[in-house]
């Protein structure tokens, strides 16, 4: 019996140090994660607002004042943009999610009680839409002084820039209407996501993206394995079969729990990432090891060469990876989406990860789960074996 | 020369086609990511939102909002509302998911806003659907703005006149300014069809991402050749090793073209996605083709064996792909500039100028710098491989 545990373990560490002796995979599993997890949390870090692009004379109190007060709105961030074409191209690139074109002659036009028009420019999607309604409402605001005034004026026969001030005063002592917001059921996501590091979000469904893709990779080395014949002389040896496959096994577990390793202990140490219940964690990491270990086993008995399975990995390693939340937060997921997110070891993993993270979950919030991923390690490492000993005693 | 080179490439274009990586790499995976992306972002027409309705006021401002603005939005197709009685049903059909939001104009709400005492709309939002959240908490800040705007028109007028005004006066000049036309208004500067809309750009951005993986396997197949020795059985031939190289470049230069044209006309009829004209997508193709294999026949060169190949171009491919913006636009800050130094990024760019252009000459920028990026590279591709095979 520990003549088998040992020889599993050689094995498997002949698979580890094949694996890393090839020296892109260290690219991959060394730089990359970190690379995007820093990406992303530069990006999205920044409170997940929208980029609104402003043009706005400087000299202009009025346009400052209207870019200041769409700079405070919720969920956007200004950027000031010199000229029109700039603007134009930064939207229509999508660079930008909307932008705003405030005219010369702003400041004058609300003393005079002019109308006057400010341009839009959003992006042809929904995000945009939202947008628009934001600035709508902000200008209206802004705008309402001198709405108030020239109608003063009207009933009153004053002119409208005496008046102006009169209405700003009279709206500093207004009650107004308020609109308050509550979060009914589901995620608290505004609150949750607030409370995240800049780095988290992107940390936490980052690490199953690349334990998965890294354990697909690692299917190559597998296929090799048979390709050489290495398999084949292993088995002329009194090694008995189950105990082959476990160490082919480990050898996959191995690299997607060094991954799984590495992303954990470097963000937490150069990031400040919290990984939440060191035991939920744990747990949590192992079963999706476990996994991604059944789904690289498959993908390297059932693929012939190399490059097709690198192919096949990296195309259902991003595929899943999106569909399970790991590179948009499931909570933007549309309804439909999310029944088909459920169909991912991903989306069960973020979810855990979600509870475990934001919540201070501890193993017994996420019972159900862990107990799918371990549902989706049986299974995949079951079909693996069956597929696998017949690719190699046929 | 050119007849070889013609062999060659139709001898590696059947060899690809029977191995079917290529054809993931090239058709299946961009298209299935380009789909999934696009299910996971709503455009402009799919988006709805389910919202309901809770009247506790019952008077005339509440009217306001329900019968005037959610109604008016309704007609729009904008929002698919449903009214409740009570709160309770209203919050347990957001719970449940059944609508995404609820608006509630407590009781009271007419006769507070009338008298000027402030009021209340509240909102419900289910969190886990956001944008839905974000519009219906606009829609309501949009009547409170309004609100606010007629009351401020009437205490204006109030405070001016010191007390002149009558009762019904004062009404009469609320109306107007119900009615009066905004002084500042907002007007869309730029058509929705003068842009990439999102599926359109993740079909593009995911083609061009790919095909620098497509374009690989012209540059792995000649270090393939040189492994398993074939390519000395050719170079024993009366053909010069330029021939083979131009044969291979051949070979990658078609599968990039036939690939991103398969996929801008798949992601055109089967997702509704459009790079816009024609003529000014097809030269951006060719550009792109070009840089990619100019890009990658350098990478390929500091490459022993097919599979190191493979793998110093994939690390390539992905971080010149992530910096143009690839999966998701890049910001407009100091990491929008990073989308310069990658040939996505030029590539994205000219299919945003040519949609928001007339003419397909919009593309001849970013055509140039996809051009510039191929030769730069290559130059010193070829010169390298030549040292090397010699």
């Amino acid at each position: 019996m520990m003549g088998a545990l040992r020889t599993v373990v050689q094995i498997s560490r002949v698979e580890l140090l094949r694996f890393l002796r090839e020296r892109s995979n260290v690219f991959f599993v060394f730089v990359l994660p970190l690379a995007l997890v820093v990406f992303i949390g530069l990006q999205f870090g920044g409170g997940m607002g929208t980029q609104l692009g402003a043009v706005a004379a400087d000299d202009d109190a009025a346009a400052s004042e209207l870019v200041d007060r769409l700079d405070t709105a919720e969920g956007i961030e200004v950027v000031p943009i010199d000229d029109e074409d700039e603007l134009r191209s930064l939207v229509s690139r999508g660079n930008l999610s909307g932008g705003v074109l405030i005219p010369d002659g702003y400041e004058d036009a609300l003393r005079s009680g002019a109308t006057f028009e400010i341009g839009f420019l959003g992006r042809p999607d929904a995000t945009a839409q939202s947008l628009r309604t934001v600035v709508d409402a902000v200008v209206a605001d802004q705008a309402a002084i001198t709405g108030a005034a020239s109608l003063a004026a009207d009933a009153t026969d004053q002119s409208v820039a005496d008046l102006i001030d009169l209405a700003a005063q009279v709206r500093e002592g207004m009650p107004g209407v308020t609109v308050s917001t509550e979060a009914v059921g589901g995620d608290e996501l505004a609150q949750e996501f607030s409370a995240l590091g800049q780095f988290d979000l992107g940390a936490s469904s980052q690490l199953f993206l690349f334990v998965f893709l890294t354990s697909l990779a690692s299917s190559a080395a597998l296929i090799q394995t048979r390709q050489f014949g290495v398999a084949t002389r292993m088995l002329s040896t009194p090694t008995r079969l189950p105990v082959i496959l476990a160490g082919l096994a480990g050898g996959r577990f191995v690299v997607a729990l060094f991954q799984a390793l590495y992303i954990i202990v470097v963000t937490a140490l150069g990031f400040g990432v919290d990984w939440g219940d060191p035991l939920a964690t744990s747990v949590l990491v192992l079963l999706f090891c476990l996994v991604s270990t059944g789904a690289a086993m498959v993908l390297g008995s059932v693929f012939r060469n190399d490059s097709q399975a690198s192919g096949a990995g990296v195309g259902l390693g991003l595929v899943l990876a999106v569909l399970g939340g790991s590179m948009i937060p499931l909570e933007l997921f549309p309804a439909g989406m999310l029944v088909v997110a459920r169909f991912t070891p991903h989306a069960w993993a973020n979810t855990a990860m979600a509870e475990i993270v934001r919540r201070d979950g501890g193993i017994a919030d996420v019972v159900m789960e862990l107990t799918v991923l371990a549902g989706f390690a049986v299974v995949l490492l079951g079909v693996a074996t069956f597929l696998l000993r017949r690719a190699l005693t046929r | 020369m050119l007849r070889a080179a013609t062999v060659i490439l139709r001898k590696d274009l059947r060899l690809r086609l029977r191995d079917r990586s290529v054809l993931l790499f090239a058709f299946v995976i961009p298209l299935a990511l380009t789909f999934v992306f696009s299910q996971l972002f709503p455009t402009q027409e799919d988006f709805e939102l389910t919202a309901g309705v809770v009247d506790l006021d019952g008077d005339d401002v509440a009217a306001g909002f329900t019968q005037g603005v959610v109604a008016a939005l309704v007609d729009d197709g904008l929002v698919d509302a449903t009214t409740f009685e009570d709160e309770a049903g209203a919050r347990a059909a957001v719970e449940d998911g059944d609508i995404a939001a609820a608006w509630i104009l407590p009781a009271g709400f007419s006769a507070d806003v009338s008298a000027g005492d402030g009021g209340e709309i509240r909102v419900l939002v289910n969190p886990d659907r956001a944008l839905s959240a974000e519009v219906a908490r606009g829609i309501a800040d949009g009547y409170r703005a309004e609100l606010d705007r007629i009351s401020l028109v009437v205490a204006t007028s109030a405070t001016a006149a010191q007390g002149a005004l009558s009762g019904s006066q004062l009404e009469e000049i609320a109306e107007l300014a119900v009615a009066q036309a905004p002084a500042v208004s907002t007007t869309e500067l730029i058509a929705p069809d003068q842009q990439l809309d999102p599926t359109s750009y993740l079909a593009a951005g995911m083609a061009v991402f790919f095909l620098f993986f497509t374009v690989t396997f012209g540059i792995t197949g000649f270090l393939e050749e040189r492994q398993q020795g074939t390519l000395q059985r050719l170079l024993a031939a009366p053909i010069g090793i330029g021939t083979v190289h131009l044969g291979k470049a051949m070979g990658a230069f078609v599968l990039g073209i036939v690939s991103m044209t398969v996929l801008a006309i798949a992601s055109a009829t089967m997702l509704d996605a459009s790079w816009g004209d024609p003529v000014g997508v097809a030269v951006l193709i060719v550009a792109g083709v070009i840089s990619a294999l100019g890009v990658m026949a350098f990478v390929g060169s500091f490459a022993r064996t097919a599979e190191q190949a493979g793998n110093l171009q994939s690390i390539v491919a992905l971080v010149f792909g992530l910096a143009g913006g690839v999966f998701f636009p890049i910001g407009a800050g100091t990491l929008g500039q990073l989308a310069l130094v990658s040939p996505h990024g030029w590539f994205l760019r000219g299919l945003g100028d040519l949609v928001g252009s007339d003419s397909w000459t919009a593309v001849l920028p970013a055509t140039a710098a996809l051009v510039a990026f191929g030769v730069v590279f290559a130059v010193p591709g070829a010169l390298r491989m030549r040292r090397e095979t010699a």
